[in-house]
């Protein structure tokens, strides 16, 4: 992806971890995107109503909700919005049989930044095909 | 010999172990996440910034690949050990047996490692899903396991195989390398292994000529 269409692609890190996420928020905009960080997924629900992102990174366990009752919900409210959930369980999947999701995927904490880069991008081409598809 | 009582309580004092290991996975590898991307912004600033010391870049730029390595490593066997801890607290529902001893043979990489051994794995891929009690079935494993570590020389391999036919899902372990005991005398795998395959009904079995183990589900 070029520089300047990477510009465009908005980036919401959530997760309680403050330290984390908001040096993930750091190294993205280092690479071009629009990333910015918040700590709850009750500040991620309100910042998505201001501002629909491009993708949101959201965290699997958070105080006072599951990452997957935020995922459910979030995905219910804003189903156009790409989410990774980040995880440090390597047996989620059993966590999530059942609940139907689409533009979603799993990504295995702590992460790797070169290939997070590579499936934002990915993710960011797979939303702009399925708009133009759309499209009259 | 233990009373159903006691068994019971055994039974639940190693699932509250399973959850603290958990718990504690999962708040070790958070940390290691923050280390991770603070050593990684480390990289950044060296990487998409141009110094003019190059010698002071170089060592930065070392001990950072150093830290990611590390951190790297660490959160792989946590993760391991995250998933050992919430299966043996687990219902024993849809085991997968490719991920157990998947996760057994990083966590006991280092029993292996002690002795010269290398583990090599061949799982059959989507294998099906089997009903048994968690804690058990990794269990029976590791004695499986133990025991035919234990009769090999260093610089030999232990292959564990899975595969399914019909109904059945095994595990076959068997070595490849010279051997430290002699086959002759043996008869079966360890008296635990007998005895926890006996209490929960799974099969093993025992080929004389090449000593592979073959547990049966």
């Amino acid at each position: 992806m070029k520089e300047g269409e990477k510009d465009r692609t908005s980036v919401l890190v959530v997760d309680n971890e403050i330290e984390f996420a908001s040096t993930l928020a750091e190294r993205l905009q280092m690479r071009g995107y629009d990333a910015t960080a918040v700590y709850s997924a009750e500040d991620a629900f309100e910042a998505v109503k201001k501002s629909l992102p491009d993708i949101m990174l959201l965290d699997h366990v958070m105080p006072g909700t599951s990452g997957v009752e935020a995922l459910t919900t979030m995905k219910t409210c804003f189903p156009n919005v790409f989410v990774f959930l980040l995880t440090g369980q390597v047996d989620i999947e059993k966590e999530l049989e059942g609940i139907r999701l689409d533009n979603f995927s799993l990504i295995l904490k702590p992460v790797d930044i070169s290939a997070l880069t590579v499936m934002i991008d990915r993710a960011k081409l797979e939303m702009t095909n399925k708009r133009k598809l759309q499209e009259p | 010999m233990r009373s159903d009582s006691e068994n019971l309580v055994r039974m639940n004092h190693l699932k509250f172990i399973g959850k603290i290991l958990s718990v504690y996975a999962h708040d070790l590898n958070n940390q290691l996440g923050i280390i991770k991307e603070a050593s990684g912004l480390m990289q950044d600033i060296v990487e998409l910034n141009k110094s003019k010391d190059n010698r002071l870049k170089d060592e930065l730029a070392k001990s950072i690949k150093s830290i990611h390595s590390r951190v790297g490593e660490a959160a792989f066997i946590t993760s391991k050990l995250s998933a050992f801890g919430r299966g043996i607290g687990g219902d024993g529902h849809s085991l997968n047996i490719n991920e157990i001893v998947g996760e057994l043979l990083v966590l006991l990489k280092r029993m292996g490692d002690q002795r010269r051994i290398e583990f090599v794995s061949d799982f059959q891929a989507n294998i099906a899903t089997v009903n048994a009690d968690p804690l058990m079935l990794r269990f029976l494993i590791f004695c499986l396991m133990e025991d035919q570590l234990m009769r090999l020389k260093s610089k030999g391999r232990l292959v564990f195989k899975t595969v399914r036919s019909g109904d059945v899902v095994s595990l076959t372990i068997f070595s490849e390398g010279e051997v430290a005991q002699s086959d002759e005398k043996r008869t079966f795998p360890d008296g635990m292994a007998q005895l926890i395959a006996e209490t929960y009904g799974l099969s093993i079995t025992l080929n004389g000529r090449d000593s592979r183990i073959t547990l049966n589900l």
